[in-house]
């Protein structure tokens, strides 16, 4: 995914929730690939800018997997002091 | 369509190339936002005011991209670059000199393939341990762990498969022992049985057949690990990042 399409998509699966300055999300891009979490490639678009796509890379994998392992579990906790007995 | 983004410029202090990689990709950005206000009814001017609006501040994106590539403020990676050549130049005049003073009469053969060996070898495998260890196969083991350094070298060259590295590894082998080497003299078979230059020259040429077959092997199963390691993202994947 290139980085217009990122914005779009995070705001569409969270039902606009997450409304953040566009230009905030590019740091944080090239910071992910500076860890080795992901790779670019530039692809031409007849017409338009080329745009710059992000995949993934496996220690991103990784990563993503863990840190979904935690947000998961910090849910439950969460939900465990705020709902008790739910 | 260019917008105005010298404010982001300003605060990037990086090579003109990487500079311009991270312009390009707000320009993109940017053109692709306005393109799509544009699409909605919107002015030109006013899309284009708009797209800069929800980007957020130039010198902020600016001055946080400079953060995240501090590193190449002052060349950093110029300078890690030239430290590199120095070394592989010091390596390279380190196995001359070696390889002079072992004084091997079939110098410039070993000498390029662990030449090669230390240009393919992962980083984890240094250099210098493989000269080590290609000095100490010679000079201890006869020439069993040469032949595996040398056959692991051009099989991965070639690029051969598992079953074809082993292959070439062992023709290599036969036809090394075909030829015969400068160190033998004469064939194994050629000295009296029994004596100990028979057996010398019995464990030279087992010890090349066996460390140029594992060397095919090894060097082609080192190459389908990489390429396997190195193998684009799947769809699925492209659509988690």
């Amino acid at each position: 995914m290139y980085g217009y399409r990122i914005i779009k998509e995070l705001s569409a699966r969270s039902e606009r929730h997450f409304q953040m300055k566009e230009g905030s999300l590019y740091p944080v891009l090239h910071q992910l690939e500076k860890d080795g979490l992901l790779t670019t490639e530039w692809q031409e678009q007849r017409g338009k800018p080329s745009r710059r796509y992000y995949h993934l890379t496996s220690k991103g994998r990784k990563e993503l997997a863990r840190a979904k392992g935690q947000f998961n579990a910090h849910v439950r906790a969460m939900r465990s002091v705020l709902e008790p007995g739910s | 369509m260019r917008f105005p983004i010298d404010r982001l410029r300003a605060q990037l202090r990086l090579p003109f190339w990487h500079r311009a990689d991270i312009e390009a990709e707000v320009q993109s950005h940017l053109a692709e936002a306005c393109a799509e206000l544009a699409q909605e009814g919107m002015e030109p001017a006013q899309a284009e005011a708009t797209a800069l609006e929800r980007f957020g501040s130039l010198d902020g994106v600016g001055e946080a991209l400079q953060a995240v590539h501090r590193d190449w403020s002052g060349g950093a990676t110029v300078r890690q670059a030239l430290r590199r050549a120095i070394r592989k130049t010091v390596r390279h005049v380190v196995l001359i000199v070696a390889y002079a003073a072992l004084n091997l009469a079939s110098f410039p053969v070993p000498f390029m393939a662990v030449l090669g060996l230390s240009s393919i070898l992962p980083p984890a495998v240094t250099s210098f341990r493989v000269i080590g260890w290609a000095i100490g196969g010679v000079m201890l083991t006869g020439w069993g762990l040469w032949s595996i350094l040398v056959a692991y070298a051009a099989v991965r060259a070639i690029g051969a498969g598992t079953l074809t590295g082993t292959l070439i590894g062992a023709t290599a082998a036969v036809m090394v022992a075909a030829l015969g080497s400068p160190h033998w003299h004469r064939a194994p078979w050629h000295y009296p049985p029994g004596t100990v230059r028979a057996y010398v020259a019995w464990w030279m040429l087992a010890s090349i057949v066996a460390g140029s077959t594992v060397g095919g092997y090894l060097g082609a199963r080192s190459l389908r690990k990489a390429a396997v390691e190195s193998r684009e993202p799947s769809a699925q994947d492209r659509g988690s990042a």
